[in-house]
């Protein structure tokens, strides 16, 4: 009897996780692991095209954006050379996260200058 | 049957002493109150190279999901690397008020990697997360919050053998969902560390709490649960801790 109570309670709590805050582009969190080891990055380009598709559908969908999602996008239009690119994309994550703004603004400042 | 007697309420009252987990003392983080966070490269003392980027993208997901901002580890990692900095014992000496200067972030987190990845054991294999983390207040340099995770669990689905009964023993073991891949294995140990899970010392297993977890890191200002709405409630665990603290000290 105790055991059947503990299996129900068991099933419950399995049944009860929690949804995730965010939407996480599937890929995100793998593809930073491989830019943090310095992986060659000869598929920046593809990498872009998934997150920027991923970004659009939310955006349309209106669902919450993981934070760090523009961020990492503008970081790898950064890596191209598409400095237009990553600081549009810098501004929508300031705007959606007002904490990254000083951040973002002294990377900025940076880049101009470059 | 007075002795009787005497013995068993000695036996509740001394179970009892250790019934509830030591609570932390959030003083400093109810001052503090910090919403971005800046994951610091972590110190490694494990040989295996891919732990620190494996610990902070994981860290950016359970971070974020509790709650905080976390600044872009790509960017912060370049950021670093143009300034000569490529691990985590340099960046631990950058002082707090250069990195509040250029991140400007309300608290920073600092990771020490004890053991991790793989280890093959006879019966069994395990994946080691062992890691200190201290959380600190980025203008005081107070410490916020801090946790000390030894974390394994076995990645062969087969749980009745020998060697894994005895591992669970001694520590936290569950079954990993999917694969072998030490990166997705990672993510249930950072959810352990720092979403609302605490080891259980009598149950002998990470367990996760919903309201009376007392030594996790409180939810931050993006989570539905921030902590706030529970002030009371972690002044009362600073306050047991602190008199746990005087009582100890005699």
């Amino acid at each position: 009897m105790k055991k059947n109570i503990l299996f129900i309670l068991m099933l419950f709590f399995v049944g009860c996780a929690s949804k995730p805050l965010y939407n996480w582009e599937d890929n995100h969190l793998s593809n930073l692991y491989y830019t943090l080891q310095d992986e060659p990055s000869n598929k920046v380009s593809n990498k872009i095209s998934t997150i920027q598709s991923f970004v659009l559908k939310c955006e349309n969908e209106r669902r919450k954006i993981a934070p760090t999602t523009y961020a990492y996008l503008g970081f790898l239009y950064l890596k191209v050379g598409d400095t237009a690119n990553a600081f549009r994309n810098f501004k929508k994550e300031k705007k959606l996260f007002p904490q990254s703004s000083h951040f973002l603004n002294f990377l900025m400042k940076k880049g101009v200058k470059k | 049957m007075k002795i009787i007697r005497f013995v068993l309420i000695e036996i509740l009252a001394l179970s009892c002493i250790a019934c509830v987990t030591k609570p932390l003392n959030y003083t400093n983080f109810i001052q503090s109150d910090p919403i971005s966070i800046l994951i610091m490269p972590p110190i490694n003392k494990s040989n295996n190279i891919k732990a620190p980027a494996s610990i902070m993208v994981n860290t950016l997901y359970a971070l974020s999901e509790q709650g905080y901002y976390v600044l872009p580890p790509s960017l912060v990692m370049e950021t670093f690397k143009e300034n000569g900095i490529v691990d985590g014992s340099q960046a631990s000496e950058i002082p707090l008020k250069k990195l509040r200067d250029i991140f400007g972030v309300d608290a920073v987190l600092y990771t020490t990697i004890q053991e991790y990845g793989q280890k093959f054991m006879l019966f069994d294999s395990v994946h080691i997360v062992s890691v200190n983390v201290n959380l600190v207040d980025a203008s005081t340099g107070k410490l916020l919050w801090n946790r000390i995770a030894d974390i394994r669990f076995s990645t062969t689905s087969g749980t009745n053998d020998a060697a894994v009964k005895l591992l669970a023993a001694t520590t936290a073991q569950i079954t990993a969902k999917s694969g072998n891949d030490e990166f997705e294995q990672t993510r249930i140990a950072t959810d352990y560390i720092y979403t609302d899970y605490e080891w259980n010392p009598f149950e002998l297993k990470w367990t996760k709490y919903k309201n009376d977890c007392r030594t996790c890191l409180p939810h931050g200002k993006y989570s539905p649960d921030y902590w706030k709405k529970r002030a009371g409630y972690y002044k009362q665990l600073s306050k047991e801790r602190i008199e746990i603290d005087k009582e100890e000290k005699k």
